[in-house]
């Protein structure tokens, strides 16, 4: 089980990410939201404070970037989660009965591939926004509805994958064995089916969550994700590109954003690739 | 219904009809009323406007009302911009998102598909994991920052093209380029795969045993094949431009369908919202029914539509 070297960074630089976007409250760093106007944008120090420098409202921009990281990796986990809690079931049972119950369910996913699914999303969370305070009456943030609406856009390349797995295994000796054994079907999928379909279950998190990330920054840009005061990647991403002007040169305000998400997402794709080529050979 | 074709098409509209009513269903049921952001108006004037759009009738008299005039191509009238019909404005907006679109489409297309194939060439030499790398990095950000950067470096860097702006030509070139980026870098590695794979069968190897020139040998043997894959993501690239066109238009104040869509949904223009989604659901149904037709023609082992 040896890692080559690619991976060895990625991961490492995965793990050093989440670990400082959790510390990120007990770092001795200025505060990511308030904002000291007599700061306002100042130029990266690299050595010393301000690291990234600060955007137009003097706020560190190294440690919105911290902040940043904390809602946009928790929004992809948790998308991704959704989309995962979503497409795995789907999928495991389409593939594992078969038959109608199969063409039904596939139907209903060519269905929903056929149709612009990210401006029926974009829909959903602009019509939710007007029911925010009864949603929130029942304890469902902004943030919990984003995750649904996330989840939604991206269970379907996992139900696809689960559905080909499921009815692979649906095949194979043990499951046969189980059935004669006297096991029930329930019993079968979740103690059966279930615990086979983890790896490429996995396979599929690693891959779907730089999508997700990458949704967050889209909604964001346009007004429909995270709101500002809070602040992820595709926030400041917004604010970097809001900042950008012939007059001021503040490059940093689009470029650190910019590059805190290609090197996240390019870690994820890769690890991503890396694992469904283990599995698949 | 014997004909996979025919089957196909029934679908397609069993599909429009399903979006139609979600849509219609969806749109009514949000709260707030398309006048809400205008000063008060007297009972007798809001009485009138519900007349004007029939709002004063049952839901389901509205649904009939609303799928007829569909069928009949009759959007209806703007809720936001009172006197335009929306069949109009889609009309008025279709030739910017359709440059932006097909220039964006042409483009990532073109170059993936030779930047793929040249690669492949020279697999495993420094240009190949070169182009790799670019790739890559083209799909690890979202298209407004690479718009963004675009704009940076073009505009204000070396002052070539306007940053945004509509009416000339050279309006559409950062647009299209930003645009069409992630969907060439998605086309390359597809192409880049297929076509090694491709490369590696006995097939090529007897072909240019027989002394085919390379050209030749790529053109009639490596690209039809290498294409398979490529023609499959059709569908979902023209979804993911639709998506990035409404950011896109945004970034570079096009006065695209984009741009009408995100206003719309903003403003709670149930109308136009409801025609633009249709008119894009039509849009990618028939582009992916072409893509199917196409696939089956370049790899006759397909099936078409089971």
């Amino acid at each position: 089980m040896g890692l080559k070297k690619g991976q060895k960074i990625a991961l490492s630089f995965l793990g050093a990410l989440a670990i400082a976007a959790w510390a990120a409250p007990w770092l001795p760093l200025p505060s990511p939201y308030e904002i000291p106007l007599e700061n306002s944008l100042q130029d990266p120090q690299w050595s010393h404070h301000p690291i990234l420098g600060t955007d137009a409202k003097g706020r560190d921009l190294f440690a919105r970037t911290l902040a940043g990281a904390r809602i946009s990796l928790l929004v992809g986990l948790l998308g991704s989660a959704v989309a995962l809690l979503i497409g795995l079931p789907f999928g495991a049972v389409a593939g594992f009965f078969g038959g109608k119950v199969d063409r039904f369910l596939m139907r209903t996913a060519d269905f929903l591939e056929s149709i612009p699914l990210t401006m029926v999303v974009l829909f959903l969370l602009s019509f939710l926004g007007e029911y925010k305070t009864e949603l929130a009456s029942i304890g469902i943030g902004r943030l919990e509805v984003f995750y649904a609406a996330i989840g939604l856009l991206f269970w379907l390349p996992t139900a696809r994958v689960a559905r080909a797995e499921a009815s692979q295994l649906r095949k194979s000796l043990f499951v046969d064995s189980a059935f004669s054994a006297g096991a029930s079907q329930s019993r079968i999928i979740f103690c059966h089916l279930f615990p086979n379909l983890l790896p490429s279950a996995l396979v599929m998190l690693t891959l779907t969550l730089p999508r997700v990330i990458l949704m967050e920054a889209f909604l964001s840009f346009l007004g429909l994700g995270v709101e500002p005061p809070g602040v992820s990647w595709g926030i400041l991403a917004s604010e970097g590109m809001a900042a950008l002007n012939p007059l001021v040169n503040s490059w940093w305000l689009l470029g650190v954003p910019a590059l805190a998400l290609a090197a996240t997402l390019l870690s994820l794709n890769h690890l991503g690739d890396s694992l469904r080529d283990r599995l698949a050979s | 219904m014997k004909s996979p074709v025919l089957k196909r098409v029934r679908d397609f509209f069993l599909t429009l009809i399903a979006v139609h009513a979600a849509t219609f269903f969806l749109l009514r049921a949000a709260r707030g009323g398309p006048f809400d952001a205008e000063r008060e108006f007297s009972p007798q004037v809001l009485a009138a406007l519900r007349e004007k759009y029939y709002l004063h009738e049952s839901l389901i008299q509205q649904y009939g009302r609303s799928l007829w005039g569909f069928i009949r191509g009759d959007f209806g009238s703007s809720m936001r911009y009172r006197d335009v019909e929306v069949g109009h404005l889609i009309w008025e907006a279709m030739p910017v998102s359709l440059t932006l679109g097909l220039g964006a489409f042409v483009l990532a297309f073109s170059t993936g598909v030779s930047a793929g194939l040249w690669a492949a060439h020279h697999q495993k030499k420094r240009r190949d994991s070169g182009l790799k790398m670019a790739s890559t990095l083209a799909l690890a950000l979202p298209n407004f920052v690479i718009a963004g950067l675009a704009i940076a470096l073009f505009s204000f860097g070396f002052g070539w093209l306007p940053p945004a702006g509509f009416g000339r030509a050279s309006h559409y070139v950062l647009p299209i380029l930003s645009l069409s980026l992630p969907f060439a870098a998605q086309i390359f590695r597809l192409t880049r795969h297929s076509a090694i794979e491709v490369l590696a069968t006995p097939a090529i190897l007897s072909a240019r045993g027989k002394g085919l020139p390379t050209l030749a040998l790529y053109r009639r043997h490596v690209l039809p094949l290498a294409l398979v894959p490529v023609i499959a993501f059709l569908g979902p690239a023209t979804a993911g431009l639709l998506t990035g066109s409404l950011v896109i238009e945004q970034v570079f104040a096009l006065p695209g369908l984009g741009s009408h869509f995100v206003q719309s949904a903003l403003n709670r223009d149930y109308t136009l919202a409801l025609g633009i989604t249709f008119f894009y659901t039509a849009l990618l149904g028939t582009l992916t029914m072409t893509a199917d037709l196409l696939l089956s023609r370049l790899d006759p082992r397909m099936k078409l539509w089971d």
